[in-house]
């Protein structure tokens, strides 16, 4: 489904030159659910960026269903990422200024939707993660893990192949953030793809296969 | 596509209140000052009502004559044109399509029905009615015929006729100014209303002096019509040519001459300057001053807008992300915060088009001038609405695009 070849990803900042990543190479399957470990500043999130076309990388190739996207456009990619890709961010990334059921919307924006369908689309997403009571309110109006349900149900909004999410039980409690583990399991056992970045070895091995990153490389 | 922009963008709006406010109070404020300050300039300036000819029209009305600089000082003479001045002189100026004489006002107190009521005279001749477009309310303006000669007739305007007899009919009365016996021919209305200055013209060869038509300095001043208002600089020209070349009695003791030809805005302009003995009113540098600081003035907004909508684009760069993470292409990102920057600019400026109207009409009517009528420049609105869309663009559109660019994961980082 997914796979990179001999990817590496350098950042400049200044005069100093980090290695994010070094000669990676990866083959995610479909309808796998796979967690990435390791430290602090490993290359965990630089991974899973690289994998979610929202970075590109350095060295490498990465290809998504056979399709190498090495020379695609800003369109194309954005294309891409709209059909195949669900994103779940540690700290969620809701827009504040617009209401649940629009920040619900929002990936049905950018591909031929009718108001209506996306509005049902959106509806059914929340009633999945259980937030139907909360469709009109604002994300600075519900708790941590409601955001994060929130962010969950844009994720699957748009039924992608792949859902990315990024220490999604991070800025929460256990019992929300175990919450958040059953729904992406059972998004999993429904047939999505899911890969997710954790520094919670339990929420891991609820994973079908555990990477582990250090220093920019895969040790396990 | 276009509906979404305009649905997130009322959103927006509604959600940031603050900055919509502060951003529609910038805006607003700018040009509502801006077309405030242009319709007055255009009533001030612009051809209207009984001056339909003012930007052809050159006044000369003051003659400068100076003695030979001695010991570092001279002897400098000034007044108003004298009759012979302008028949020998300006009448045969050939960029001038007309010329009038006028003198300046006099005042003069006239008896009626053991009344007196003080009020001005000017005399002129007929085509002073043929540059200045008075309404006639009723009789006839006097002919060239009447003014040569000498006849003792006499043109009211509104404000005295109403004063002096009411309701009834002011033509064909009889006025005594100065000893003498005026037939009153005509009533005009000057435009000023009720609240203008009670005023009277006469033929010019019905003044009291004799000998006015000898001398070269004088009471009156001469209004010559250029042919077309392009053509009023050349005429200026001439005028200044043919000011040089008087020939005074004692021309050794009075060698230098010199005419000043004023149009109604050199006339304004002449306020600023502290020597009214030169020939260049400084117009241009008048006008260049009121356009910089009325660049200035909508400066100071627009930056504060610039830098408003700066901060707002850095805290809005995670929005920018997560809309490329989610699959927004390059165009889509920055067509949304162009929209959403010209609805609000458009909003503002249909704010400030009816808060002008309004304020033009309350001071229209509230009697501040008489017969004020002010009114919205469209153009200056136009261009006003160009600028705000301008700076909206600057300030919202290029960070956005900016920030568009860079692949998702940077924007989600607010590294822009």
């Amino acid at each position: 489904m997914i796979q990179l070849e001999n990817v590496s990803k350098t950042y400049q900042t200044d005069k100093v030159e980090t290695i994010a990543l070094r000669d990676i190479n990866l083959l995610i399957n479909k309808g796998e659910f796979v967690s990435i470990m390791g430290p602090s500043g490993c290359g965990k999130s630089t991974l899973l960026n690289l994998l979610g076309l929202l970075d590109r990388p350095g060295e490498g190739k990465v290809k998504i269903a056979g399709e190498e996207l090495h020379q695609w456009g800003d369109k194309a990619l954005a294309k891409m990422r709209n059909k195949t890709f669900g994103f779940i961010f540690q700290s969620f990334h809701l827009i504040n200024d617009l209401r649940v059921i629009d920040n619900v919307e929002l990936p049905l924006l950018y591909r031929k939707t009718s108001a209506k369908q996306r509005r049902e689309l959106a509806e059914q997403a929340l009633a999945s993660v259980g937030l139907s009571a909360r469709m009109e309110h604002y994300p600075n109006q519900l708790s941590g893990g409601q955001q994060q349900r929130v962010a969950i149900a844009r994720a699957m909004v748009g039924q992608p192949d792949i859902l990315l999410a990024d220490e999604p039980t991070g800025n929460l409690d256990s019992h929300m953030g175990a919450e958040v583990m059953d729904i992406l399991l059972k998004l999993n056992q429904q047939g999505t793809t899911v890969v997710m970045v954790t520094h919670d070895e339990r929420h891991a091995k609820q994973s079908g296969r555990i990477i582990r990153v250090f220093d920019g490389q895969l040790v396990a | 596509m276009l509906k979404n922009y305009l649905i997130m963008a009322s959103k927006v709006y509604w959600r940031r209140k603050m900055f919509t406010a502060i951003n529609l109070m910038c805006i607003v404020l700018t040009l509502v000052v801006l077309l405030v300050v242009t319709a007055v300039m255009e009533h001030s300036f612009a051809p209207s009502g009984v001056d339909v000819n003012r930007d052809r029209i050159v006044q000369v009305d003051r003659y400068i004559k100076s003695s030979e600089v001695k010991q570092g000082r001279n002897m400098v003479m000034m007044s108003g044109l004298g009759y012979k001045l302008i028949d020998q002189y300006l009448k045969p100026i050939r960029s001038a399509e007309k010329l009038s004489m006028v003198t300046r006002s006099f005042p003069v107190a006239v008896y009626l029905d053991e009344r007196v009521e003080k009020l001005t005279m000017v005399f002129t001749d007929s085509v002073f009615w043929e540059i200045y477009r008075y309404q006639l309310k009723e009789g006839l303006f006097f002919s060239q015929e009447d003014v040569s000669q000498g006849r003792f007739h006499l043109i009211l305007n509104t404000v005295i006729a109403q004063k002096l007899f009411g309701n009834q009919s002011a033509v064909g009365k009889k006025l005594n100014v100065r000893g003498h016996q005026y037939v009153i021919t005509a009533v005009v209305d000057d435009g000023r209303g009720s609240g203008g200055e009670a005023k009277m013209w006469a033929p010019l060869t019905t003044m009291p002096t004799e000998g006015y038509s000898e001398s070269l300095m004088g009471d009156f001043h001469a209004v010559l019509l250029a042919k077309s208002a392009a053509e009023v600089s050349t005429l200026k020209k001439e005028i200044s040519t043919v000011g040089k070349s008087i020939k005074e009695k004692d021309p050794q003791k009075w060698p230098t001459t010199m005419l000043i030809a004023n149009t109604k805005f050199d006339s304004f302009a002449r306020g600023f300057s502290s020597d009214e003995r030169q020939e260049d009113s400084g117009a241009e540098w008048v006008l260049g001053s009121i356009l910089v600081l009325m660049f200035v003035f909508m400066l100071l907004p627009a930056l504060n807008l610039v830098n408003l909508n700066l901060g707002r684009m850095m805290e809005r760069s995670a929005e920018i992300g997560v809309r490329k993470a989610f699959g927004a292409s390059r165009l889509e990102l920055v067509s949304q915060f162009l929209v959403e920057n010209i609805v609000l600019s458009l909003i503002g400026c249909l704010m400030a088009l009816v808060l002008t109207q309004g304020f033009l009409m309350w001071v229209n009517q509230s009697g501040l001038m008489p017969n004020l009528k002010l009114g919205v420049n469209f153009s200056v609105l136009g261009y006003g609405i160009l600028i705000t869309i301008i700076f909206g663009i600057v300030s919202g559109v290029i960070p956005a695009w900016r920030m568009a660019r860079l692949d998702p994961v940077f924007a989600l980082k607010g590294n822009a």
